[in-house]
């Protein structure tokens, strides 16, 4: 039996572009969500857009049952964002979290795909490609790439070491047994990628994760001693998957409660503590 | 055209018998096998008679030997400096010493000082600087690698075996160590200083051309079973030197240097499989630029370049001076990173 689609509205302030990109995803999800007025239970947030910490808060209330924070900018301290999760979580209220190479649909199959495959990871590689005209703060990219390790291979535990300068940052830290290299580097001719591997004792997991606006696919696999088994490739934009993730988990047959918002106040908590030991 | 260089080769071990008698063997013209020295008379008289070469058991019967020109130092590194000296004073034409040259910034101002009283050239065993892909993609971006400001060495390899299989029969290979257990941060510190100038040292004369002095290494940290994360500082530029050998079969080496408007990656073949060169990708404002992989790889392109610099043809592409610096380099890399393990902080 067909449904009707759930209205969704965007919470402001919101920037034109966000607004433009939001209906774009909703005309591509078109019987699951349409357009609505302030009231809809459905609300997109600007994660880039002044105080998106207050405006996520804001959306709490009742009538509304799913919010998605799209690409949430580092700053807002992680005990505040967990008052709001803890309001979320007494609300009943999903907030599923976008951002931008962990909710590449490619990163949930993978972490699927590798589960039970790589308890014994000893070194986990990433590098993170930002594009020349990237003028945002470096804190968001060692968030969206903290959360990304989170995705494929768990949360980091420590922080051992940070330098930055202002062509990006290197930062190593430690995930149990294993030992963590992290990277970005800055460069005109940089596509904006993440890459990462994890290297465990008999198999390895190799990703290469794109952070544009389209659905253009990262690259997966898994590596071990019988040769190298490539991932499926998924076709379809981070902000599309997230969008049916919130979906899922405010439909009635969802059992799930989705609630991004702890884990991102702890990945805050740490990106606080390596940006905080910077020196240039 | 003149007779071949007859070569003289100290230590029978795996990167004698995988890398150099391989290459050799394609080089007829310009080299001949003479003598093989090892301590181990069996395995000696093994890769000796592959090559159709005498067997000894001495150093000094190879510089004693009337058909041994060059002398390759093949011998584990705490040998290298001693070898040398030797090699110099007995009026040879030349000397390929395989890395690290030496294992301490003092033991390579000694070799500096015995090469330039006896005018032998020298040339150093790193492949990577003699790879014509490296070479070619180096020219490409002659005029802007000064202007690098970020530098990344991957090296993930499978353990030697794997490699050496392929490109010999290999006759005896030392004993693997026995299996660590928990190591304490002193042996930790310990194997990072094994693991830069024994593994990393592969690219660290190509990161000093970009990077030529250590500022400090701001982290460190040892990996098992054989790797590790360095972070380090050098001429004002971030570099990371990640090396981890591994028993997965999948290799990637490469060396990945950033600008403000451009990038150069170059992908280095495993060490011992006589794969061709690297290969190269250059982005720019213009876009993408593939350096594809020769034939000739960097162990040819160091025998040649000897072979070139004793008859007379070149001069050494490294001089003397410069190959001090990369071991000098190295070392202060290798002492960095355990001092920044053994909680020196950074060096």
């Amino acid at each position: 039996m067909m449904t009707a689609p759930a209205a969704v509205t965007i919470a402001q302030p919101a920037g034109a572009d966000f607004i433009r990109s939001q209906r774009a995803v909703w005309a591509s999800l078109p019987m699951s969500l349409t357009a609505g007025s302030d009231k809809a239970p459905m609300i997109a947030v600007d994660g880039k857009s002044p105080a998106w910490l207050e405006t996520l808060a804001g959306a709490i209330r009742p009538g509304v049952a799913g919010v998605l924070l799209v690409r949430p900018a580092a700053g807002p301290p992680a005990r505040d964002i967990r008052a709001v999760a803890e309001a979320a979580a007494s609300a009943g209220m999903a907030v599923v979290v976008e951002t931008a190479w962990a909710s590449n649909p490619a990163v949930a199959q993978l972490a699927r795909a590798i589960a039970g495959r790589l308890p014994d990871i000893t070194l986990i590689d990433s590098v993170a490609r930002v594009p020349g005209d990237h003028r945002g703060a470096w804190a968001d990219i060692v968030l969206d790439q903290v959360i990304l390790l989170r995705a494929v291979t768990g949360p980091l535990e420590a922080v051992r070491f940070a330098a930055q300068d202002v062509h990006g940052y290197t930062v190593d830290g430690v995930r149990g047994a294993s030992t963590v290299a992290m990277a970005a580097v800055r460069s005109a001719v940089s596509t904006p990628i993440a890459r990462l591997a994890a290297y465990g004792a008999t198999a390895e997991a190799h990703l290469l994760v794109p952070a544009g606006s389209t659905a253009a696919p990262a690259a997966a696999c898994i590596v071990d001693r019988a040769g190298a088994t490539v991932q499926p490739t998924w076709y379809e934009t981070t902000s599309r998957t997230s969008w049916r993730r919130l979906i899922l988990a405010v439909s009635e047959t969802s059992a799930e409660s989705v609630l991004d918002l702890p884990d991102l106040a702890d990945d805050t908590e740490f990106v606080a503590a390596i940006t905080g030991s910077w020196r240039t | 055209m003149t007779a071949p260089l007859g070569v003289g080769i100290l230590g029978a071990g795996p990167v004698t018998q995988a890398i150099h008698l391989p290459t050799l063997a394609r080089l007829p013209d310009m080299f001949r096998v003479t003598v093989v020295m090892d301590v181990d008379a069996q395995v000696t008289s093994s890769v000796a008679a592959r090559a159709g070469a005498e067997s000894a058991q001495s150093v000094q019967a190879v510089l004693d030997h009337p058909g041994v020109d060059v002398v390759a130092i093949c011998s584990p590194h705490q040998f290298h400096a001693e070898q040398v000296a030797a090699i110099c004073a007995s009026g040879k034409r030349g000397i390929l010493c395989e890395k690290p040259l030496a294992t301490s910034r003092e033991e390579a101002e000694s070799i500096a000082t015995a090469v330039a009283a006896s005018g032998i050239p020298l040339i150093v065993g790193a492949m990577h600087a003699y790879d014509p892909g490296w070479l070619a993609a180096f020219e490409a971006c002659a005029d802007r690698l000064d202007t690098a400001h970020t530098i990344r060495s991957t090296i993930v390899l499978p353990f030697n075996d794997r490699f050496e299989n392929w490109a010999t029969e290999i006759a005896s290979r030392p004993a693997p160590p026995a299996p660590a257990g928990p190591l304490d941060v002193h042996a930790r510190a310990e194997r990072i200083r094994g693991l830069v100038l024994g593994l990393s040292i592969h690219d660290l004369p190509l990161v000093r051309t970009l990077a030529p002095k250590l500022d400090r290494v701001n982290y460190a940290e040892f990996v098992t079973p054989f790797g590790g994360v360095i972070s380090l500082t050098a001429a004002g530029r971030r570099v990371d030197l990640l090396a981890f050998m591994r028993p997965v079969w999948q290799p990637d080496w490469r060396l990945e240097i950033w600008g403000d408007d451009w990038s150069l990656a170059v992908f280095f073949t495993p060490s011992y499989v006589h794969a061709g060169s690297a290969s190269a990708t250059i982005r720019d404002s213009y876009g993408e630029r593939h350096i594809a992989a020769a034939a000739c790889n960097g162990y040819e392109g160091e025998w040649r370049e000897l072979h070139d610099v004793v008859s007379g043809a070149a001069d050494p592409r490294y001089p003397l001076r410069d190959l001090v610096d990369d071991l000098t380099f190295a070392s202060d890399i290798a002492d960095g990173a355990a001092s920044a393990m053994l909680g020196g902080g950074p060096r």
